[in-house]
């Protein structure tokens, strides 16, 4: 077992570190890359995109890539690199927002399972309950509640991330309170927050980055799953699901309608994988050994 | 027999369909056409494939309310009546066409004689009261709003019965030609109760034989059929394919068939494969806008002012709801959602209709300069902000986002709410929209295209649309047997309904149907219903 | 040890029957009336509405309606679908052996894409094959299945016509046929799980090839292969088989898209269809399976780990 860092300023230190191993990755440097690119891309959307999302142009339906749509038109006529650009937006948005979620209820759930052995069982079936249902009856069901919009997509991901959250979370702390700073903490008079707070989570951080950098490309794939099965974003915005959605009705005329946003999603998300492992492997103890 | 069989096999491909549906009658008017003008004869034997766009749902007639399951019922549950390929209602099971007394409240059918149910056993007149019965007092039944002007049901001998009516209904007729007029044998009823789905028995070319949920049915020849002999198959399967791609590669890999409802995206790429054929006529339903003018309470309640936040100049203002229409474009719409496959639509009765007329098929023209100066005449500062639900499929948001950039011109801000299909339709029931994007598959006879969605507190009328002139004109055309009167009278309705606008009428649909050329006698009329008693593989 | 069995069994039970109370009120808290959906684009007037719930005993109080659910399916009898009339049990009768047949060839192509390109990734670590397994796994994981299956599709049963775009043959009919038509589906379900399987394999591998034993056996001069197959896989493979036991539950769920666009009527296809017409008894029915495939996993898992590593215990349960 490693010594773990028992001070936040180690724990700030041993960031540093971290950040200096990921810039000396090259894959993970491109990602990072990539991931910037893309985050600036959706943010600046309005400026980058050639032209407004919904614009449509009767007049020039299913036109293949040409100098003025990179990306070909669809069959209303729109361009499809500006709709991807916007479309980034709502994949971006979606990954992250419900990554938020998840870690904004699973991590205090997570905590005080692993510390309070009375509420374990509680909160165990409860994230056992939730993982034996099947992810889309739950989407399905929260957008015919919610109505299918972005927001709707963001609840869904994220409730259906909060279980593994939960387990990440409880399995940490369940390892630190054993840990000799903890125990020279409570001897030290800290209460259960100050403990949980100062002591535990930073500790567990590591851990849930890396769930977190697994759970963004996760669920940017999860908004175009369930856009593809109508319960995405509201029209006319766009997003890397729906445009993949729209692609199947002219797949025949209109092939380069799947492969761009297609492509452009799996590049997203391969950036963000390959950060996710630069990350893990500078986390990762065994990475200093060999 | 060789004389018999030769007579068979050059009748088949041409005529045999008109005979089936006309035989014995002494109505008959010669045969129909067969819309592909194929003339090859087709051999006995084979089981034909066909792919399905949707899972039927209950094979049961009294209790069924799908579009294809209607289409399975094609083959094994007969009807009274039936339609031919120009619409006209023709006796199927029924001896003639229902004759109805002067004051239109005794209706009589008579039946054929010798006619004999899948399970062996006799159809007669009790055979018939007992299935109309069960179509009008089943709980749960989706037959009873369209019995609901049967007062009784009496048998006069075995081959015939009496109807007597509360009012006088002409539509009655193209009723007793789709799903209430479909006679079960009671022999199977007894037996299997309110299990009838699961093996249904009827009078049909073929007879049920199984079913797997969401993966196909099978129905086999059936001996006992009175025409069996003109009918070619073994038997055919029905395969449901949901998406509309994997259904046309089916199609094109010889997977199946006989292939329902083509997409409109596929159609060039049909046309172009050698080996395929495409069947096409105007269907009878129609896709349109309908907007909530006073529909507070729900679906058949008394219309009242809406609030908010559904209330708005839409509902209170017809010149709003007129620039609203003026706005769209149907042509274009056709052409760049439906790349053109379909037709254009500014009402609820189709042109093939024999109850078509010049002010039924009139059409306002595209004008959203009109539709600025219509909204400013009303005093209203643009853009009109209003929204519209429409379905969470592809196509729908392909539509609405159509209809979005269109009305936009015409000076209004359109908010596309898509919602889940059964979500949406207790939501619009409810009253709880402002505009909505649906369509109707479409009846025989324009009553049952127009009456319930217009009509004071009809059953499908969601916009809350009252006008006693427009009931008064309904319920006249109900008790008029003349067609020609009765078309005046829905020309008059429709010229209203132009006038007020509670719903906004937008494209037909065509009944698009993909043939193997290896297959002959596949026949689809208005009602878009495969038809394959004749149908066969090629010799 | 006992108690621990008799601990997880009861823990089991009480998942499950939490389950199927979330679905039972969750369901019921969907907008859209299951007897409204059922008339369909029809509608109907409001008695024969009122009259479809009636006879769907819909009209009850919902613990009656639970109560009346439970006596039913205690006894096998899970109900019948109202959209189809045919009994639901017989319905996911037809539906669960094509989804199994899937997921058993997904998981096929998984573990043998995954476990392989583990092995190859910790032993020839910093070398070209390292790099090839690792963008093996990359792409698994970034590529959303329901795209990958398009353009196969698009690929090989359009393009190049060489395998049927859809459709469903038992391996127990046409063994030929059946690989045919599951080929693709089983790459596309499969990817996903063969890049977390070969990452498993990956770090379990590198772990077992540091640890004591592995040094041990090396000293005692086993070879490279030996060492590798004998003794490191071998140890990885307990958590391999772990996440496969695990993954195989989300398999089954997850093959609603793969299915959807291979037309195989299975019984993910069949849950959303379910929940999208509003079908009660059907969707208690899969969520009852799913729930207790889940659960089922779960123990078995639960209970050979601690066979296999009587620590686990202490920490709970696996991962």
């Amino acid at each position: 077992m490693t010594t773990v860092p028992a001070t936040i300023p180690v724990a700030l230190s041993t960031r540093r570190r971290v950040a200096r191993r990921v810039l000396r990755n090259p894959l993970a440097v491109l990602g990072l890359v990539v991931v910037c690119v893309a985050m600036l891309a959706a943010l600046l959307a309005d400026f980058v995109a050639p032209f407004a999302s919904d614009q449509v142009n009767f007049a020039e339906p299913l036109r293949p890539p040409s100098g003025t749509h990179i990306f070909g038109t669809d069959s209303l006529g729109r361009d499809q690199f500006s709709r991807a650009i916007f479309g980034l937006r709502a994949s971006v948005a979606v990954g992250l927002l419900s990554v938020v979620l998840s870690l904004a209820v699973g991590v205090p759930f997570g905590l005080l399972a692993g510390f309070y052995g009375w509420l374990d069982p509680l909160v165990s079936r409860f994230t056992d309950t939730l993982l034996a249902f099947p992810f889309l009856v739950l989407a399905v069901g929260l957008a015919a509640i919610l109505g299918p919009s972005l927001f709707t997509a963001v609840i869904a991901i994220g409730i259906a991330q909060i279980p593994r959250v939960v387990r990440v979370t409880r399995g940490e702390t369940l390892r630190l309170r054993h840990m000799d700073f903890v125990a020279a903490a409570v001897a030290g008079g800290a209460n259960d927050f100050v403990l949980l707070r100062r002591h535990i989570l930073p500790n567990a951080i590591n851990a849930l980055i890396v769930q977190a950098t697994v759970a963004v490309p996760g669920a940017i794939i999860g908004e175009a799953v369930l856009s593809f099965l109508g319960l995405g974003v509201r029209p006319p915005i766009p997003s890397l699901g729906i445009m993949l959605a729209d692609a199947q009705a002219d797949v025949q005329d209109g092939p380069w309608m799947a492969v761009f946003p297609g492509v452009t999603i799996v590049i997203l998300t391969l950036a963000l994988n390959l950060l996710g492992d630069g990350l893990r492997d500078a986390l990762d103890p065994r990475e200093s050994r060999s | 027999m060789p004389y018999k069989s030769s007579l068979i096999t050059r009748c088949a491909a041409t005529v045999c369909a008109a005979l089936l549906a006309t035989a014995c009658s002494p109505i008959a008017s010669g045969p129909t056409q067969q819309p592909s003008g194929d003339t090859r004869p087709a051999r006995q034997g084979g089981t034909l494939r066909v792919a399905l766009s949707a899972e039927p749902d209950r094979l049961d007639p009294t209790l069924a309310r799908t579009l294809v399951g209607r289409t399975v019922f094609n083959a094994i549950c007969e009807k009274l009546y039936d339609v031919d390929s120009k619409l006209n209602l023709v006796p199927q099971l029924a001896a003639a066409l229902p004759e109805f007394s002067s004051d239109g409240l005794t209706v009589t059918i008579r039946i054929k004689v010798g006619l004999k149910f899948a399970d062996g056993t006799t159809l007669d007149a009790a055979a018939v009261k007992t299935s109309l019965d069960r179509h009008r007092t089943l709980a749960g039944s989706a037959r009873t709003s369209e019995l609901t002007s049967v007062d009784s049901v009496s048998v006069v001998d075995t081959a015939t019965v009496a109807i007597k009516m509360k009012t006088a209904f002409t539509p009655l007729t193209a009723v007793l030609a789709d799903r209430a007029g479909m006679i079960m044998s009671p022999a199977a009823l007894t037996a299997q109760g309110e299990n009838f789905a699961t093996s249904p028995v009827c009078v049909g070319p073929f007879k049920f034989a199984s079913r797997v949920a969401q993966d196909r049915i099978e129905v086999v020849k059936d001996p006992n059929y009175y025409d069996a002999a003109k009918v070619h198959l073994d038997g055919v399967t029905y395969k449901i394919i949901a998406d509309a791609n994997t259904r046309f590669n089916n199609l094109r890999s010889g997977d199946v068939e006989v292939l329902d409802a083509v997409a409109a995206t596929d159609v060039s790429a049909l046309r172009a494969e050698q080996s395929l054929r495409l069947i096409t006529s105007d269907s009878l339903g129609y896709q349109g806008i309908t907007i909530n003018l006073g529909n507070v309470d729900g679906v058949g309640k008394a219309p009242k002012t809406l609030a908010a936040p559904y209330a708005g100049a839409l509902a209170t203002d017809k010149r709003v709801r007129k620039a609203f229409e003026l706005s769209l474009d149907r042509a274009a719409i056709n052409q760049v959602v439906f790349r053109g496959e379909f037709s254009p639509a500014c009402g609820p009765v189709s042109a093939a209709s024999p109850f078509s007329s010049d002010p039924a098929q009139a059409c306002p023209k595209h004008d959203p300069n009109e539709a600025k100066s219509l909204l400013q005449q009303a005093g209203l500062t643009l853009p009109v902000k209003t929204s519209m639900v429409i379905g969470n499929t592809a196509d729908a948001r392909r539509l609405g986002e159509a209809i979005q950039a269109q009305v936009k011109e015409g000076g209004f801000e359109l908010e596309l709410q898509p919602v889940e299909f059964a979500a949406s339709l207790t939501q619009t029931d409810a009253g709880k929209y402002q505009a909505f994007q649906i369509g109707w598959s479409g009846r025989v006879d324009p009553d049952g295209n127009i009456a319930n969605f217009v009509r004071t507190s009809g059953s499908q009328n969601i916009c809350g649309y009252s006008n006693a002139e427009v009931d008064g004109w309904l319920d006249e055309a109900r008790k008029t047997p003349d067609v020609a009167k009765r078309r005046e009278l829905y020309g008059k309705v429709i010229t209203k309904l132009h006038d007020d606008v509670p719903l906004i009428y937008l494209y037909r649909q065509k009944n698009l149907t993909g043939v193997s050329s290896k297959i002959v006698g596949v026949q689809v009329y208005g009602d878009g219903l495969i038809r394959l008693a004749t149908a066969g593989f090629a010799a | 040890m006992g108690r621990y069995v008799l601990r997880r069994l009861l823990e089991s039970a009480v998942t499950l029957i939490l389950a199927t109370i979330v679905v039972f009120l969750g369901i019921r808290a969907l907008p859209g009336d299951p007897a409204r959906t059922l008339a369909g684009e029809e509608g109907d007037n409001p008695a024969v509405i009122a009259a479809i719930r009636q006879s769907y005993g819909l009209d009850q109080p919902l613990p009656v309606q639970y109560v009346r659910y439970v006596q039913k399916a205690v006894t096998g009898d899970l109900g019948r679908s109202p959209r189809t009339g045919l009994p639901v049990a017989e319905t996911i009768g037809h539906a669960l052996p094509v989804t199994l047949q899937l997921a058993a060839f997904a998981m096929m192509v998984a573990i043998l894409i995954g476990i392989g390109a583990g092995v190859i990734a910790a032993v020839r670590r910093r070398r070209p094959a390292e790099w090839g397994a690792n963008a093996v796994a990359l792409i698994g994981l970034s590529v959303p299945n329901f795209w990958f299956g398009q353009m196969v599709i698009l690929g090989l049963a359009i393009a190049y016509p060489i395998l049927p775009a859809s459709g469903f043959v038992s391996i127990f009919e046409n063994p030929v046929e059946s690989f045919r038509h599951l080929l693709m589906p089983a790459v596309v379900l499969g990817s996903g799980l063969a890049a977390v399987i070969m990452r498993q394999t990956r770090s379990a591998m590198l772990d077992a090839l540091t640890a004591d034993y592995v040094r041990t056996a090396r000293a005692k001069g086993l070879s490279g292969g030996q060492v590798i197959f004998g003794h490191a896989l071998r140890n990885s493979l307990i958590v391999v088989i772990t996440i496969v036991g695990l993954e195989l539950g989300a398999l089954i769920s997850g093959a609603v898209v793969t299915e959807q666009l291979f037309v195989l009527p299975g019984f993910g296809k069949l849950t959303i269809d379910a929940v999208f017409t509003r079908d009660y008894p059907m969707i208690q029915g899969v969520v009852l399976v799913t729930a207790s495939a889940y659960i089922l996993i779960n123990l078995a898992v639960d209970l050979l780990y601690s066979v296999i590593d009587p620590r686990i215990r202490v920490g709970g349960r696996a991962l």
